[in-house]
Order: C-alpha cells, then sequence, then structure tokens
C-alpha cells in the first residue's frame, strides 16, 4: 500500500516539474524564434563586442533581459551559436543567465531578507564562474570541437514571402524546438522524480555538517532536485539553520548551473567532453568558493 | 503522435485540463496555476498555426518520451503528495516548513480560524508554551504517526508548497486525543493548546475534544 502511495507520489513530483517548467520552457522558445527573425544573416551580432573578455561579459549581462531558467536558456544559446557567437561565449551566458537575471535577484531576496549577503554572493560568485569558464573555453586551441556535431538547430526560412507562411514557419519553428526540448525535460524530470522518491532525503542531511562535506553536499542536492533557479531559494531556505552559509551559496551557484536536467540539455548544443569540462572546472570552482567562504574569508 | 504540432496540442490540452479540473492544485504553488493555462492556450494556438502538411517528423525517440507525461497525466487519477510521502521527509512537530519566516505574520484576532501553518508561525514567534495555552484551536490535516513522540500523541500534518510538489515539505503540529486516529487519515481537529510535560520539559500539545474524519480538501497544500 505503501509502495502504491509512493509510485502516486513519484508520479505527482514528476507532473509537478513538467507542468511547472512547461511556461518557462515556452517563453524560453518563443524568445529563441524571436531572436531568429530579429538576428537574421549568418554575422555575429553587431552589438556584441568584438574584444574576447568584453564579450563574454556581454554575455553574462544578457541574462538580465531573458528572465527565464535553465530549460528556456538552452534554445536560446543554441540559437546564438547558431549565428556565429562563439562557443565560449554562448556557454557564459548559459551557465549565468538562469541566475544572473531579476526574477531570481527578486526571488532569492525575497527568501533571504535577513541575510541579503547570500544575494550578492549568488549573483557575484556565478558571475565570476561563468566568466572563468568562458575565458578557459575561449583560449581552447580548435573551438569549433565544443560545439555538437550535428544537423543546424530548426530555423525556418524566414525569406520565404508573405506573412501567413512567416506566422506559420514562426509557429513550426517554435513547436519543434518545443518538442526537442521538452523531451529532454521530461527524461530530466523522471530522473529528478525518482531519485526523490527512492533517496531519503535524511541521508543526505546527514552527511553535511562540516565545512567542506556542508558544500559538496549541497552542491549534490542542488544536481539531484534539478528545481528551476526561480525558486531554489526558498528550498535553499529550509537548510538555513543545520547548513554553513558557503553551502547555501554553493547550492544557489551551481544549482542554476548544472543539475540534471540543465546537463542533458547543454549536450544537446555542446560536445560531451565540452560539458564534461564544464561540469568539472564548475564543480571544483564553486566548491572551492563555498569552503572559502565557509572559512570566513569572504 | 509524430507531429511537433500534434504534441504540443495534446500538452495544451493536459494543461487546460488539469487547470479545469483542479488537478493543478495537486502539482503547483497557486501563483503558477494562470500562467499554467495560459501556457495551454498558446500551445494550442501555435499548434493551430502550425498546422498543414510539410513539416518536420519528431524522432521516436523524443516522441516517447514526450507521450509519457500526457498519459500519466490523462489516464491515471491525479492524486496530491500522500502521508507516506511526508513521512520520507520527516514531519517535525511544530517546525517551520522550508522558505517559512514568521515575520510576515501578524496574530489574528479568531485563533480558532489559524491554519496549521499559522499556528506554527505563531509559535515561532513565541514559543513559550504556557503563553498559547488555553488558545481554541481548529485545524484540519492527515494524521502522522511518530515514535519520538510520547505514547497517545500524533501530528495533524500538512505539506506547505513554495512552487510545486517537488519542494513540498510536511508540516504539523502535536495532538493529544484519547483515540488516536490511524495515520493518513484526513481529520479535523478540536480543542485547546495545552502544556504537557515530556521527560522534563514542557512541550506544547494540542488536546484534542473533537476529532472528526473528513474528505482530503480540494486544495490539499498550504502555501
Amino acid at each position: 500500500m505503501s509502495w502504491l502511495a509512493r509510485g502516486q507520489d513519484g508520479v505527482t513530483i514528476f507532473l509537478g516539474v513538467i507542468v511547472e517548467a512547461t511556461p518557462f520552457l515556452l517563453l524560453g522558445v518563443l524568445v529563441s524564434q524571436a531572436l531568429a527573425l530579429g538576428l537574421t544573416g549568418n554575422g555575429v551580432p553587431r552589438w556584441l563586442p568584438r574584444r574576447r573578455l568584453a564579450s563574454l561579459v556581454s554575455m553574462a549581462g544578457l541574462g538580465m533581459l531573458f528572465p527565464v531558467c535553465e530549460c528556456g536558456n538552452v534554445p536560446v544559446a543554441r540559437r546564438l551559436l547558431g549565428r556565429g557567437v562563439p562557443a565560449a561565449a554562448a556557454m557564459v551566458f548559459l551557465l549565468s543567465a538562469p541566475a544572473l537575471n531579476p526574477v531570481v535577484a527578486l526571488s532569492t531576496y525575497a527568501a533571504f531578507r535577513e541575510q541579503p549577503a547570500i544575494v550578492g554572493y549568488r549573483l557575484g560568485l556565478t558571475f565570476a564562474v561563468a566568466l572563468a569558464v568562458g575565458l578557459l573555453l575561449s583560449v581552447h586551441p580548435r573551438p569549433e570541437t565544443l560545439v555538437r556535431a550535428g544537423p543546424a538547430p530548426f530555423a525556418h526560412d524566414s525569406t520565404v514571402a508573405g506573412p501567413s507562411r512567416r506566422v506559420r514557419a514562426f509557429a513550426r519553428g517554435a513547436l519543434d524546438e518545443f518538442a526537442e526540448m521538452g523531451a529532454v525535460l521530461v527524461a530530466g524530470a523522471a530522473l529528478a522524480a525518482v531519485t526523490q522518491m527512492v533517496v531519503p532525503r535524511a541521508t543526505l542531511l546527514g552527511i553535511g555538517q562540516g565545512p567542506a562535506t556542508s558544500v559538496a553536499v549541497m552542491m549534490l542536492l542542488a544536481v539531484v532536485l534539478s528545481i528551476c533557479s526561480t525558486v531554489d531559494a526558498f528550498v535553499a531556505l529550509a537548510y538555513a539553520g543545520t547548513f554553513s552559509d558557503g553551502s547555501l551559496v554553493a547550492f544557489l551557484v551551481f544549482g542554476p548551473m548544472i543539475d540534471l536536467k540543465s546537463v542533458l540539455l547543454m549536450l544537446r548544443v555542446f560536445s560531451v567532453k565540452t560539458v564534461a569540462l564544464v561540469v568539472a572546472v564548475t564543480a571544483e570552482a564553486v566548491f572551492l568558493l563555498g569552503l572559502l567562504l565557509n572559512y570566513g574569508v569572504g | 503522435m509524430r507531429s511537433a504540432a500534434v504534441l504540443a496540442c495534446g500538452y495544451g490540452a493536459y494543461l487546460l485540463y488539469a487547470f479545469a479540473t483542479g488537478a493543478l492544485y495537486f502539482y503547483l504553488h497557486p501563483v503558477y496555476i494562470v500562467p499554467c493555462a495560459i501556457t495551454g492556450v498558446v500551445l494550442i494556438a501555435l499548434a493551430g498555426l502550425a498546422a498543414g502538411r510539410g513539416g518536420q517528423r519528431v524522432p521516436g525517440a523524443a516522441a516517447a518520451m514526450l507521450a509519457l507525461p500526457l498519459a500519466l497525466g490523462f489516464l491515471l487519477p491525479p492524486q496530491p503528495l500522500s502521508p507516506a510521502t511526508a513521512a520520507q521527509r520527516g514531519v517535525q512537530p511544530l517546525a517551520l516548513g522550508r522558505g517559512e519566516r514568521p515575520v510576515a505574520f501578524e496574530p489574528l484576532a479568531r485563533p480558532e480560524t489559524y491554519t496549521i501553518k499559522d499556528w506554527i508561525k505563531a509559535f515561532a514567534i513565541d514559543p513559550e508554551p504556557a503563553r498559547h495555552a488555553g488558545k481554541p484551536v481548529r485545524v484540519t490535516g492527515f494524521v502522522h504517526h511518530d515514535d519520538t513522540l510520547p505514547p497517545g500523541w500524533f501530528l495533524v500534518a500538512r505539506f506547505v508548497v513554495q512552487c510545486c510538489a517537488v519542494d513540498a515539505q510536511p508540516v504539523g503540529l502535536p495532538v493529544r486525543a484519547p483515540t488516536p486516529p490511524a495515520g493518513g487519515r484526513w481529520i479535523t481537529v478540536e480543542g485547546t493548546w495545552d502544556v504537557a510535560d515530556v521527560d522534563g520539559a514542557r512541550r506544547a500539545v494540542v488536546s484534542a475534544t473533537v476529532v472528526i474524519p473528513t474528505v482530503r480538501p480540494d486544495q490539499p497544500y498550504l502555501y
């Protein structure tokens, strides 16, 4: 009886994640298709600075214009890549935009009104880590191997004449992308629901009390829970009493960058090697920063 | 089912179906319910605009993946999180759930209208059991038994949801009743706050005068 109920609860969590993420996913593919309309031509967008550091910094700031969580950002990133934006710059956008946007800043502040420093650390460290990963990728000797080989992203032919055809092409492009990203979202939601039902929360919490282990455990929790960045601050707050500040910041910085569903989505755009490198570098950087905060350097 | 437009139409229809039946209340915080319904309308509209010959086909594996939540959502009766998950996540008596701070809580004139969450906030502001003693309580929740409670005690519990079911956190009030009801049942408890001596520590407990079996509310979570 209990197992039947647990199975039903797994379905409820599964559907809950999908239903909650679908509006954000739709928003993301609509922005992506609008970008495709707005960014006609084949060259790198003119507004993107040519100098390496300036272009990476401006990509990190781009998230401020897209209040979309990680599932909505991948279509936008791929669209930018399709327009010739370097892989390193697209990765900076992908890593920073889910947390560096006004909606997330507000929700984090709402959760941590009594510790506004947490909000500052979250935004500042997200910026720093994303920029560092971008700089690392930008010195890659063969940048073309960073991106996943495969068919070009769904792009409707916007040169087709007639407004009704263009509308149809826009809708088709959006829904093709919705289907492609949605399938990955479903897989991620299934994984998150199964993990939540199978791994007892107490198992994770029992381990993480020390300055180093708490950071590692909260990062692992961020990956396992795969919660949208707009709401993960409220989840982090649940551990505010028992977990170190460094581990909470690590959770808030790492979760929007790397979790089960964002990694699956990233693999649609970047090569396996790139994603593995980015996951490893991001994890090490966030772990060290969390550790530094715990030892009072911050 | 291999066309993106058909699948998107299915998702739009499912969102509107879940909206119309009230099932979204089992999955989401109410603030996301209207955006979900709008998403359903937009998806169906896009599917209408995209309909016609000559579209790309969705690969078989992706189509099967996308069909899974539609099948589960349409075919299974929607269920809110069950007390079994409350047991797995652990219910702390009178402890605040995740994301909850008592700062915004104004004590109300009529304590008998407090929800379980209101009471927990009231205790977070003033944890002294004696200052709550005698106040009338009338709350609805499910029964949760916990080995760490004294004999004859149980918790009347609800899930608190910040965003969606994935972050649901169970919260509960300790209740003392002559015949504790079976675990997992939905009940309405009427009684008053009392101070009990448990192993030398003073603890707040609801002394139940009536425990009424009830049906699960249409909105089973607190927010």
